[in-house]
């Protein structure tokens, strides 16, 4: 342990080493504390067998495994451990969510699923920075979230994450470039000039660009979704979390909202979708199960959907 | 908002877009809730107004009766505060020996002549009309002391106040209301049982004057005439002395004052049962009361302000709960505390700035009709609306909706993102 240790202090300077989080250190020495993901659950990111990247792996030596792991948990955009949600309502506690444990990498598209009550929301509003974990650590990007203040969370959540939701939340009589706009007015870095480019690129992502001028209150609610895709990319985030969002639609554009998912997706985007349907969740590449505030599975999806403009291919 | 370049002016523009949105959208409730307002400023404006301009022409009178007259009121006073006599209360220490020791240019040399006053009011009747006129008893000088022009006939003399005579001299409306514009000049008319000759009639002066009734609407008969036959007293309702030039004026009161102590058997300053002003300080007393009906009118103003307040206040608390999603949302796309608070707070004062507008239009609006109608009264009333009354009300209406904007916008920025959003 403290050879490894020693070893990374020489390798890249006491920097480095404090700024790191101390977890990774104990890793390496047994049972007692949180452990780095055991083999099978690595997941690389797209583009890379997960086998071909295991037997890489193995053939490495000790010294550059050790670099290997630390970079892959640098380079992982979220990491959770031992992650627990107890609410504590006037005494009576409810476990929301207990002892999760997962990474997820960038360009990823996961569902996390699970019926009614098995605590997914509680997961996703943990994950979007919307609340706080009652207990375990929540990396983003390698950084430790649950340290953040109320204004570095507002400052991850506007640059970082984008959410849509099942009811859409588009502002009541704004137009759609308002509301597109909405998350660059609380950038704290605004790139003057920009906006425009930025609310027309995003409002082309989910082809709306022709009722730019249109009001919340004049779109279906396809186009209401598409409007709040647009907003959740605006400010080219690094994760777009999707809470139930074809829970309000028809099924045709429910699968259009879908295929956005899906391009965004193949573009690089890494997507979170919440959902308690099976058929939703089958659009993702993998997928988290939670039942009783439990991940009870956690597994590639091996006859993905693909949606297709309102259409099913296959 | 560190970063003040282009989002800054966005940050402030886009709460007063929400909220005129809100209001749009609302129109009757944002209407009840800025009607508070409305009326709370509309009403400090037009009290301000109005009380300016009560002030204004009350001041212009007192100040047009000459600066060189010094009153004597009954009763004592304090210099600053209005005199008992005003208060309605009835001192009867003035007699018609004080006004003539005052008068003789011995006593009070820098006094060039007084008059006395008594005043009351009685039915007059001329050939079947009846009319209630108001009428003033006054000496001779009366000519010499104030600025009274007569435009026809003459006013009496000193024969005929010592005689008792029953002679008039009468207003321009009296020739109109009660002669129906016969020229009154030798007619006889009655007054409580008296037949009074007509033998003047007073230049139109077209406004109230101070002290005396308006000399339109007035019949001036000798002082003696008016103590004996009219109203059965032997005391005086005040004097009004001229003295020779302005500055001899402290030098006249300091006389004045010594003359009646010794008259009224006085030692002590702080029995005086008798008050002596010059205009300076008459102006400074009306002042003194017409500023405390505009204080007390401006605190009742001030209260329908605090009520447009609470109701902004309670709409602002509907408002936070109506819109939580949204406050979710925003929150969830980037929004601190201080940005939510910050939006609630300018929406609460657009809501209150545009009521004090709205208040300012209607106050200016009302004082200028008010002002119409007592100039179509023949009042000379100036349409007074200050700026500094506009400014104040406009800063007000803006303090009250971030005061009482405040819970609600607090209430409104600690919602937990998370919960606002699963709000139902």
């Amino acid at each position: 342990m403290e050879g490894f240790a020693q070893l990374l202090r020489e390798a890249r300077g006491p920097y480095f080493f404090s700024s790191f989080p101390s977890f990774l250190f104990s890793s390496f020495g047994g049972n007692d504390g949180p452990s780095l993901p055991q083999r099978g659950q690595y997941r690389p990111g797209p583009g890379l067998h997960p086998q071909s990247a295991d037997m890489i792996f193995t053939s490495l030596p000790l010294r550059d495994k050790i670099f290997y792991k630390i970079i892959h948990i640098m380079s992982s955009l979220i990491q959770v451990q031992n992650l627990s949600k107890i609410y504590d309502n006037e005494g009576v506690k409810t476990t929301a969510l207990s002892n999760a444990d997962f990474r997820i990498e960038k360009g990823e598209f996961v569902s996390i699923m699970g019926p009614s009550g098995s605590g997914k929301s509680t997961l996703m509003q943990i994950l979007g920075l919307l609340d706080k974990p009652s207990e375990g650590k929540y990396f983003f990007e390698g950084r430790d979230t649950t340290t953040f203040d109320d204004d570095t969370l507002a400052n991850f959540r506007n640059k970082k994450i984008g959410f849509i939701f099942q009811a859409f939340n588009l502002l009541p009589r704004t137009s759609v470039y308002e509301n597109v706009e909405l998350p660059l007015l609380y950038d704290e870095e605004p790139e003057n000039g920009k906006n425009k480019g930025k609310i027309m690129a995003a409002l082309q992502a989910v082809d709306m660009e022709h009722r730019v001028n249109y009001f919340s209150n004049q779109l279906s609610g396809g186009e209401k979704q598409r409007v709040a895709i647009a907003r959740a990319l605006v400010n080219n985030p690094d994760v777009v979390f999707a809470d139930e969002p074809t829970g309000n639609l028809d099924s045709k554009s429910g699968l259009r909202i879908m295929k956005i998912l899906q391009d965004l997706n193949e573009t690089g985007h890494t997507i979170i979708l919440v959902t308690h349907e099976t058929y939703t969740a089958e659009h993702a590449k993998r997928i988290l199960y939670l039942k009783d505030g439990e991940i009870i599975a956690d597994d590639p999806v091996k006859n993905r959907r693909f949606a297709h403009n309102g259409e099913l291919l296959k | 908002m560190e970063n003040c370049s282009n989002n800054c002016h966005m940050r402030l523009i886009d709460p007063i877009k929400i909220s005129y949105k809100n209001l749009m959208a609302a129109k009757f409730r944002s209407f009840l809730t800025i009607l508070g307002i409305i009326i709370g400023v509309a009403s400090v404006i037009i009290i301000m107004a109005i009380g300016r301009s009560a002030q204004a022409l009350i001041l212009d009178q007192v100040s047009g009766i000459g600066s060189n007259l010094i009153g004597i009121l009954p009763g004592a006073s304090d210099e600053k505060g209005p005199p008992a006599a005003a208060m309605g209360i009835k001192v009867t220490t003035l007699k018609y020996g004080d006004l003539e020791a005052l008068r003789s240019g011995k006593e009070v040399p820098e006094i060039q002549d007084a008059a006395g006053y008594v005043m009351g009011s009685q039915t007059a009747k001329y050939k079947g009309e009846d009319l209630t006129v108001s009428f003033t008893g006054t000496t001779a000088s009366y000519m010499d002391v104030e600025n009274i022009e007569i435009a026809e006939g003459r006013f009496f003399n000193k024969t005929e106040e010592a005689d008792v005579s029953k002679v008039a001299v009468v207003g321009k409306n009296i020739v109109r209301d009660l002669f129906l514009n016969e020229d009154p000049i030798g007619k006889t008319f009655q007054l409580k049982d008296h037949n009074f000759t007509v033998i003047g009639i007073f230049e139109s002066k077209g406004s109230a004057g101070f002290g005396t009734a308006s000399a339109d609407d007035s019949v001036f008969i000798p002082l003696i005439t008016a103590q004996r036959l009219m109203l059965g007293i032997n005391h005086i309702a005040f004097i009004r002395a001229k003295v020779r030039s302005t500055d001899l004026i402290p030098y006249a009161i300091a006389n004045t004052k010594a003359t009646l102590r010794e008259r009224h058997n006085i030692d002590d300053p702080a029995d005086d049962d008798f008050s002596v002003r010059d205009q300076a300080q008459a102006l400074e007393m009306i002042k003194n009361i017409t500023n405390v009906l505009r204080y007390f009118l401006l605190a009742i103003g001030t209260i329908s302000l605090v009520v447009g307040g609470v109701g902004i206040m309670n709409t602002m608390l509907i408002v936070v709960n109506q819109r939580i999603r949204e406050v979710g949302l925003r929150r969830a796309i980037g929004a601190k505390t201080r940005d939510i608070l910050v939006q609630f707070l300018m929406e609460s004062a657009a809501i209150s700035f545009f009521g004090g507008v709205l208040g300012i239009v209607l106050g200016i609006l009302v004082s200028f009709i008010a002002a119409l109608i007592m100039q179509s009264l023949g009042y000379a009333w100036p349409f007074l609306v200050s700026w500094q009354s506009i400014a104040a009300a406009t800063l007000v209406s803006i303090a009250i909706g971030v005061v009482f904007g405040m819970y609600p916008a607090r209430k409104a920025s600690r919602v937990s993102p998370m919960e606002s959003l699963r709000y139902e």
